[in-house]
């Protein structure tokens, strides 16, 4: 059957289109939703006294599973027939890029005092075009995981652009120099590396490079998962805050593609921008020596939303309102690192 | 050792609670140990939500023995509030009788009380508890929320144990 589209009588798409060679106010967002994990459940008790006993050593207790409530720190998909687990399944963080949206304001920043100290927050109003477009979207469609926007699901913003080094269009594993000559540029203002890429071979890893207290230090992303963007594939993985074995998904036609940190050496608050505490390269490594094009490269400083209200205006567009949730100075992050 | 009593409690009240209780129906209670999720929100719920602890009484130099083995403890109090919540066409069937609403409201807040003073620690426990005192205190908040068509009760409980470390 053929389906089409309704364009409604806005046409956000193009409204969007036109107004982003108008205004920086037109963002591309990464939509973020994190892992849902197994809840922790009780089918069985410690003794054969439970109700739902039928013979000596049976400890079932009667009635449905207990939930706690609680996760678990796993992802597993579970038919819920086994002893103390419920129906789950497996169900990674999303994490898609490419998303246009209108963002009225862009930078919305309150530092508001607490007990706790100072907490940066902020509101914002996100207008997108409507839900089938979006579906209509690299990834969005494609993953079965996708069906709609939901409180507290995330946008992932560019506030600053920090680094933006050239595209490239070469052979090989790259490096892109960061800071160069008697250049010291510090790491504690960027959050996140976004850059889009495409090759024929497998992307193996991603490494920011820096140098802390004279000492070269690393953050490698490696990709687990086997990675060919053969056509044009958008990297977004965060920089900061990561610790030994995270793992983060880049989806590519609507599956997840799991990235490892390792090592992570790199404390990119530590970087303070002087000639022994500084970002020095980064290095894409790809399996052979075919050509490979990267665009769009930005390390960045980002902002996060979290969707709190949906109002989903059917054919003609969606607006979004969402608060910054976390935030933080960073001259505080340049002083204390 | 680093003892867990707070989450053992909780875990084997919610199992205990669930397990009496859906023994003496026919169709399911649903036992939550937070106001849970609206997609895995069942009828009837009951809420077993945790309101506070501390130190309910100190022991003279702080001794205390616990299966034979001494070491430092104090008696340790936490406090709960149950919530029963239905909606208006929850029903679940008691013997051959069909109980819904007041009379199914009211079947459950005897019930759980009965359940709660019945529980057997040992049956429940993912380690060993030595539970002294459990207070159930009255059903209030009884009756019947407009806006959302929901049956509901809430009752505070208490209990202490022995907070036992070597």
């Amino acid at each position: 059957m053929v389906t089409t589209v309704k364009r409604g009588s806005v046409n956000m798409p193009k409204i969007l289109r036109h107004l982003s060679h108008r205004t920086n106010n037109v963002r591309e967002v990464v939509f973020q939703r994190e892992a849902i994990l197994d809840k922790d459940t009780k089918t069985k008790g410690t003794t054969d006294g439970t109700e739902g006993s039928t013979g000596l050593g049976d400890k079932t207790l009667s009635g449905p599973a207990v939930n706690f409530g609680y996760e678990k720190s796993t992802n597993t998909d579970l038919s819920g027939i086994a002893e103390n687990t419920v129906y789950h399944t497996i169900t990674p963080e999303l994490t898609i890029g490419g998303l246009k949206v209108l963002q009225t304001p862009v930078i919305s920043r309150a530092g508001i005092l607490e007990q706790t100290g100072a907490r940066i927050s902020g509101q914002c109003d996100f207008f997108t075009p409507s839900l089938a477009t979006i579906k209509q979207l690299d990834n969005f469609g494609e993953t079965s995981q996708f069906d709609e926007f939901e409180a507290y699901d995330k946008f992932i913003d560019i506030e600053r652009a920090v680094y933006t080094p050239s595209d490239i269009s070469s052979t090989g594993n790259q490096t892109i120099f960061i800071s160069e000559g008697s250049t010291y540029n510090p790491g504690y203002e960027v959050d996140r590396i976004r850059f889009k890429i495409k090759t024929a071979d497998n992307l193996e890893s991603i490494t920011l490079n820096g140098q802390e207290d004279g000492s070269g230090v690393a953050l490698r992303w490696e990709a687990i998962d086997t990675c060919t963007p053969t056509d044009w594939l958008l990297i977004d993985l965060p920089i900061r805050d990561i610790t030994d074995s995270d793992t983060k998904e880049v989806y590519q036609n609507g599956t997840g593609l799991t990235f490892k940190a390792d090592p992570v050496t790199l404390d990119v608050d530590k970087l303070s921008g002087d000639s022994s505490n500084y970002l020095s390269y980064l290095q894409i490594a790809t399996s052979s020596s075919n050509l490979i094009e990267l665009k769009d490269i930005n390390i960045y400083k980002s902002a996060e939303w979290s969707l709190e209200t949906i109002k989903d205006y059917r054919d003609e567009y969606m607006q979004i309102s969402a608060v910054r949730v976390r935030g933080d100075r960073t001259s505080r992050r340049r002083a204390y690192g | 050792m680093a003892k867990d009593f707070l989450n053992v409690i909780e875990r084997a009240l919610m199992m205990g609670v669930s397990d009496k209780i859906n023994a003496a129906v026919t169709g399911d209670v649903y036992v939550y140990g937070e106001f849970p999720e609206t997609e895995d929100l069942k009828f009837p719920a009951i809420v077993v939500q945790q309101t506070a602890s501390g130190f309910q009484e100190q022991l003279m130099g702080q001794n205390q023995t616990f299966g034979g083995v001494s070491g430092t403890g104090e008696i340790y109090g936490v406090a709960y509030t149950l919530h029963i919540i239905l909606e208006r066409d929850t029903e679940i069937t008691v013997g051959s009788d069909v109980y819904k609403q007041r009379r199914l409201l009211n079947w459950l807040m005897l019930n759980i009380a009965n359940s709660i003073m019945d529980i057997d620690w040992a049956v429940y426990q993912e380690e060993t508890l030595d539970v002294q005192e459990r207070h159930l205190e009255t059903w209030r908040n009884i009756g019947f929320l407009e806006e959302l068509q929901w049956y509901g009760a809430s009752a505070d409980f208490m209990l202490t144990f022995s907070n036992y470390r070597t």
